[in-house]
C-alpha cells in the first residue's frame, strides 16, 4: 500500500470514526431528551446546547471526508465547453483556489478560537466552553486544505488528475 | 444592482471552470463584500457564517433526517412498500409503473432525498418491471419522476433548508408538502394510465392477487405508517419540534433496521458516516449561499427588485409565474440545493411584499411559496440536460440510455406542470393543513 492511499485510509477512519460517534450521541441524545419529558416530565437540562456543539463537530469533521470522495457539488455542465488541453490546467486552478479558501478559513477560525479562549466564551445553560468547537473547526478545515492540496498535487504529477468537484450526489 | 449583476456573472465563471459551487459562491461573497465594505470585516464575516452555521440548533433536523432515510432505505422498507402497492395495483394495465409510484410516495414519507428515494426504489422496483417485460422508458420513467416526491413528501431537508433561510416555520411547511404530494401521486398515476393508453405494450398487467393476499402484503407497511405518523403526526398535533421529531425518526427507523437483522455494526459504521458526509456536503453549500447572500443584501438586490416589481404595478400571480420561469432556467444549469440557496433569499422578500388579497394570508404566504418552489425543483430533477433523479437512474440502469429514461419521464414532466399551475393558483392545496394547526 502506497504512503498516500494509507493516509487516506487513516483520514476516513478518524474522522470518520468521530463524527459517526458524533452523529449517534446527537440521535441518542435527541431520544433521550424526548422521552424524558414527555414520560417522565424530566428533560435534560441544555439538551439543545450539546445538539448544537455535537452539530458543529459533526459538521467541521465530515469536511475533508467531502473532499476526499470528491463529493463537492459542482455544475458539470460546462465541461464539454473546456478544450480538452485546457482541461487539466483548469482542474488543477479550481483546486489551487479550493486550497486557499480553505486555508484563509482554517487561519480565520483558528483566530476565533484563541479568541474565545481569551474571553472564555461559554454556552448560556451549561456553561460548556466554546473554544473546542473552533479548535476542531480549525483542524478539520486545515485538512480539508490538505486534502484539497494533496488531490492537486497527485493530479500535477500526473496521477489519476482528479477534479476537485463532482456530481456526487 | 449593477454589483449584484456583476457578482452573478463572476459566480457563473466560477461555476463554468468546475469550482465547487459552495467555494465559488463563497469566493464571490467574500469578494464582494470585501469591496463593498473592507476586507477585515469580510473575514469576520465568513468566519461568523461559518460557524453559526455549525452551531444553529434549527439544522440539526437535516443529519438527523438523513440518518433515519439512510436506515429506512437499510431496513429493506421500501420491498414492503413496493410488493403491498403490487398486491393492490399489479394485475391493472401499468400496474407495476403504477405501483412504483405509489411505493415511491411511501417511501418519501420517511425520507427527505429525492436521489435517495430515486435511487432506493429503482434496486426495488426496476427488476419486476423487466421481468413483465415493461417498456425500459415508462420503467425508468416511472420511478425518476416518482422519486422527485421525496423532497416534497415530509420529512423533507429542501424545505428545512427553506424554512431556515427564509424564517418560516418548518413545521407547518413540512404539513403543507402532505397535499401537494397526495396530488403528486394521483397526477403520476394519470400518466401512467395516459402512456399505456397510447401504448398499450408499454406496461402489460402483471398478476391479480387474491384479497387474503393483499391484507398480507400490507403487513409488512406498518413499520413505514408508524414512523410517518410518529415523526408528521407528533409534528402536526405539536407534540415534537422538528429536531424532536427527525430524532425519533431516526431512532426508529435504527430500531427498524435493528430488529430485522439488517445492520451489521460495520453497516451502522456506514450509514452513520454517510450520512456525515451528506450532512457536510449539504452544509458547506449552504454556508456558502449564506456567504453570497450576505453580499447581495448589502448590495440591495433584493430591495431595489421588490421597488421595481412594485412599480410596476402587475398582477403579484404574474410575478410569481415570471419567477417560476427564472427557475426552469436555471434549473437547466444549476443542481437543485444550490438553485434553492442562490435564488430564494432573492425572491422571499420580494414575495412578502406582493398583495394577495383574499387568496392567501399574509403570514401564510411564504409557506405556499415554499411549496411551489419545491415543485418546481422537482420539475428540475427531471428536466434535461442537468436533470439529476435521471443521471442516478442512469447510474443504477447502465444498458437504459439517457434519451430513453427523458423520453419515459416526459408525461411525468407534463403531469408536473398542471399540478404545479394548479398549486400556484389554488394556494388552498397547500395552506388547507397548515391553517389547521395552531
Amino acid at each position: 500500500m502506497s504512503a498516500s492511499s494509507r493516509w487516506e485510509k487513516y483520514l476516513r477512519y478518524i474522522f470518520g470514526g468521530v463524527a459517526a460517534a458524533l452523529l449517534f450521541a446527537m440521535m441518542c441524545l435527541t431520544f433521550a431528551d424526548v422521552v424524558l419529558r414527555y414520560v417522565f416530565n424530566a428533560p435534560i437540562p441544555g439538551a439543545f446546547e450539546v445538539t448544537e456543539l455535537l452539530l458543529a463537530s459533526l459538521m467541521f469533521l465530515g469536511m475533508p471526508l467531502v473532499t476526499l470522495h470528491r463529493e463537492h457539488v459542482s455544475v458539470d455542465l460546462f465541461d464539454r465547453l473546456v478544450p480538452r488541453a485546457l482541461r487539466r490546467p483548469c482542474d488543477l486552478l479550481v483546486q489551487i483556489a479550493c486550497t486557499v479558501c480553505a486555508a484563509v478559513l482554517c487561519w480565520r477560525m483558528w483566530h476565533k478560537a484563541m479568541e474565545s479562549r481569551q474571553y472564555g466564551d461559554i454556552t448560556s445553560v451549561l456553561e460548556l466552553p466554546l473554544t473546542p468547537v473552533f479548535l476542531i473547526g480549525s483542524l478539520a478545515i486545515g485538512v480539508m486544505a490538505l486534502v484539497f492540496f494533496a488531490l492537486m498535487w497527485r493530479g500535477a504529477s500526473g496521477g489519476d488528475g482528479q477534479r476537485a468537484g463532482g456530481a456526487g450526489r | 444592482m449593477t454589483e449584484s449583476l456583476l457578482a452573478f456573472a463572476a459566480l457563473l465563471g466560477l461555476l463554468a471552470l468546475q469550482v465547487p459551487i459552495a467555494f465559488a459562491m463563497g469566493i464571490v461573497g467574500f469578494v464582494g463584500f470585501g469591496l463593498a465594505i473592507g476586507w477585515n470585516p469580510s473575514l469576520a464575516m465568513i468566519t461568523t457564517v461559518t460557524y453559526e452555521t455549525g452551531l444553529a440548533y434549527g439544522l440539526s433536523v437535516v443529519p438527523l433526517f438523513i440518518l433515519m432515510g439512510n436506515f429506512v432505505a437499510r431496513a429493506g422498507l421500501s420491498d414492503d412498500l413496493y410488493a403491498a402497492s403490487n398486491a393492490f395495483l399489479g394485475h391493472r394495465r401499468g400496474g407495476l409503473a403504477m405501483a412504483t409510484i405509489v411505493a415511491c410516495g411511501g417511501f418519501s414519507a420517511v425520507c427527505g432525498s429525492s436521489l435517495a428515494t430515486a435511487a432506493t426504489m429503482s434496486r426495488v422496483a426496476m427488476p419486476p418491471m423487466r421481468r413483465y417485460g415493461y417498456a425500459d422508458s415508462l420503467a425508468t420513467g416511472s420511478i425518476a419522476a416518482g422519486g422527485t416526491l421525496g423532497i416534497l413528501i415530509p420529512p423533507s431537508v429542501i424545505l428545512v433548508i427553506f424554512g431556515i433561510m427564509t424564517e418560516s416555520d418548518i413545521g407547518k411547511l413540512f404539513i403543507a408538502g402532505v397535499v401537494p404530494g397526495v396530488l403528486g401521486v394521483l397526477f403520476y398515476l394519470a400518466a401512467v394510465r395516459f402512456t399505456v393508453m397510447r401504448n398499450p405494450a408499454a406496461g402489460p398487467p402483471g398478476e391479480r392477487l387474491s384479497w387474503p393476499q393483499r391484507l398480507l402484503a400490507l403487513r409488512g407497511v406498518w413499520g413505514v405508517i408508524a414512523l410517518f405518523v410518529l415523526v408528521i403526526g407528533g409534528i402536526y398535533g405539536g407534540v415534537f419540534t422538528p429536531t424532536e421529531a427527525a430524532g425519533i425518526g431516526a431512532c426508529g427507523a435504527f430500531f427498524f433496521a435493528l430488529l430485522r437483522g439488517k445492520l451489521s455494526p460495520r453497516m451502522l459504521y456506514d450509514v452513520l458516516v454517510d450520512s456525515v458526509r451528506t450532512t457536510s456536503m449539504i452544509f458547506l453549500v449552504l454556508i456558502g449561499a449564506l456567504i453570497f447572500s450576505n453580499y447581495i443584501n448589502i448590495a440591495g438586490l433584493p430591495g431595489t427588485l421588490s421597488e421595481w416589481v412594485g412599480g410596476m404595478d402587475v398582477h403579484p400571480m404574474l410575478v410569481v409565474l415570471a419567477m417560476m420561469l427564472v427557475y426552469v432556467v436555471l434549473g437547466c444549469v444549476l443542481e437543485s440545493l444550490s438553485m434553492i440557496l442562490l435564488t430564494v433569499p432573492v425572491f422571499y422578500p420580494l414575495v412578502l411584499g406582493l398583495d394577495f388579497g383574499e387568496l392567501i394570508e399574509p403570514d401564510l404566504v411564504l409557506i405556499w411559496f415554499g411549496i411551489v418552489v419545491v415543485v418546481i425543483t422537482e420539475i428540475s430533477l427531471i428536466t434535461p440536460p442537468v436533470g439529476l433523479n435521471v443521471f442516478v437512474l442512469r447510474g443504477v440502469q447502465r444498458d437504459v440510455t439517457l434519451g430513453t429514461i427523458f423520453r419515459g419521464v416526459t408525461p411525468f414532466w407534463v403531469a408536473d406542470i398542471f399540478r404545479l399551475l394548479l398549486l400556484i393558483f389554488v394556494p388552498a392545496f397547500s395552506l388547507w393543513l397548515p391553517g389547521l394547526m395552531n
